[in-house]
């Protein structure tokens, strides 16, 4: 940081102790993190050279915060309501029962593949969780086409991504995006599952 | 007055009025959705922002600000060869993403910068569709030829995916392409190596605690250890 963007010396390495002595007296990875966010962004900052950059760095990031965070706020929101908390030991279903979804993706027809690509698109996966999550689905019945279009559909989009990709390209491309995605992942389920 | 907006605001009041009259209060489904609803939201305040979402702002800054538009233009605009482009996007996609929320900044960056539709949204959806951990998960908890099924489904479909945002908007992107034509060429303040180099360890720390999806005993010691690493490094890079 030194060398290539130019900051002072005394500066980075006073961010540096100020972040190694978090880690060491408060075990928490977030606040190590934000220690480490806010010792690197003031530097940033504060660097008076004539090459804005650095500046403009910390700058572009919070454009991005400000742009980001409010869709993903609403996203969440929403998600959580109508498909429910699913993550590590917590099951909390949403305004749709978990019956109808289970209904919804048993089997392999063409219907229940596309129900799942739908499901997996506007629901919220975290990596990792939309395995243990597909796993219950297989358990109460989902066929294993529906359980691949979920994987496909999954991870990649959800309500609160959706909005903010509407915001970097707008509603229409956004559509499309989605339906791609939602009719190959039901080409693929559809397949997958009668092999 | 304009009576449109006016009566829009006059909608929008009435709507919530009508909405929070009826609230289904007595209904235990309701109740729960509204569990789940302030469930998740905590959930993802606390596993997802600090640590997945707070570094990819910044790394969007870095490709927003440092990364010449040179750079990104010759890797993924409209010139770049097509095979290029779309295996750079699908491979960074790989690297860089851990969560399915850090991609947004980045995709929002990259398009910024002039980035085709195409390997852009390549890009987008191989972030975390191809995920190594969970497509490893997927194979041992879920059967080998579910995993095998997975990887091969996320890559292809991220190059597909792309090619066919990029064919349906061709015209816009041709458009595009002469705009950057006609772009000069700004020299770089520094080689896209050191800028690489230099934000090394934040992409290696962001890494390890992995988007907060880990148990947190494992997350606690990832956390200890970046801070070290982090500090360490940049320290070293005096």
């Amino acid at each position: 940081m030194i060398r290539i963007l130019k900051l002072p010396s005394w500066q980075v390495l006073l961010g540096a102790v100020v972040t190694v002595l978090a880690a060491f007296f408060i075990g928490n990875p977030l606040v190590v993190m934000v220690v480490a966010i806010v010792a690197v962004s003031s530097i940033a900052l504060l660097d008076k050279s004539e090459d804005t950059d650095n500046k403009e760095w910390i700058l572009s990031s919070w454009g991005f915060t400000k742009q980001i965070m409010p869709l993903l706020a609403i996203g969440v929101v929403i998600a959580g309501f109508l498909l429910g908390s699913t993550h590590d030991d917590v099951s909390i279903p949403g305004i749709i029962p978990n019956e109808w979804v289970a209904w919804a993706v048993g089997g392999n027809s063409i219907l229940s593949n596309f129900l799942a690509s739908i499901v997996g698109a506007f629901m919220y996966f975290a990596t990792l969780t939309e395995v243990p999550i597909v796993q219950g689905l297989l358990a109460s019945g989902m066929g294993k086409g529906p359980a691949l279009a979920l994987l496909l559909a999954g991870p990649s989009l959800s309500l609160p991504n959706m909005l903010v990709i509407r915001g970097v390209m707008g509603t229409q491309k956004t559509i499309v995006y989605v339906a791609i995605v939602v009719v190959l992942s039901t080409i693929a389920g559809v397949v997958f599952g009668s092999l | 007055m304009e009576l449109k907006t006016e009566l829009k605001i006059l909608l929008a009041i009435v709507v919530v009025f009508l909405g929070i009259y009826f609230l289904p209060l007595e209904s235990v489904v309701f109740a729960t959705a509204i569990d789940a609803t302030l469930d998740l939201s905590r959930w993802y305040a606390r596993e997802h922002v600090i640590l997945c979402l707070l570094p990819a702002f910044l790394i969007a800054g870095v490709i927003a600000v440092f990364v010449s538009q040179g750079s990104v233009i010759k890797y993924f605009g409209a010139k770049a060869k097509r095979w290029v482009a779309y295996t750079v996007a699908a491979v960074s996609g790989t690297i860089l993403a851990v969560c399915s929320c850090t991609i947004l900044p980045l995709f929002s960056s990259i398009h910024k910068r002039g980035a085709g539709l195409g390997p852009a949204v390549a890009f987008l959806y191989s972030g975390p569709a191809i995920n190594i951990l969970a497509i490893i998960l997927t194979a041992r908890i879920l059967g080998f030829e579910m995993g095998v099924a997975r990887v091969i489904g996320a890559v292809v479909f991220s190059v597909v995916i792309g090619l066919i945002m990029a064919f349906i908007y061709r015209k816009e992107e041709k458009v595009k392409a002469q705009e950057q034509l006609s772009f000069p060429d700004v020299p770089e303040k520094r080689p896209l190596w050191q800028t690489s180099l230099h934000f090394l360890p934040w992409y290696l720390s962001w890494y390890l605690p992995i988007g907060g999806d880990q148990p947190k005993a494992i997350q606690r010691v990832f956390g200890f250890i970046y801070g070290n690493i982090n500090g360490i490094l940049q320290g070293y890079l005096v």
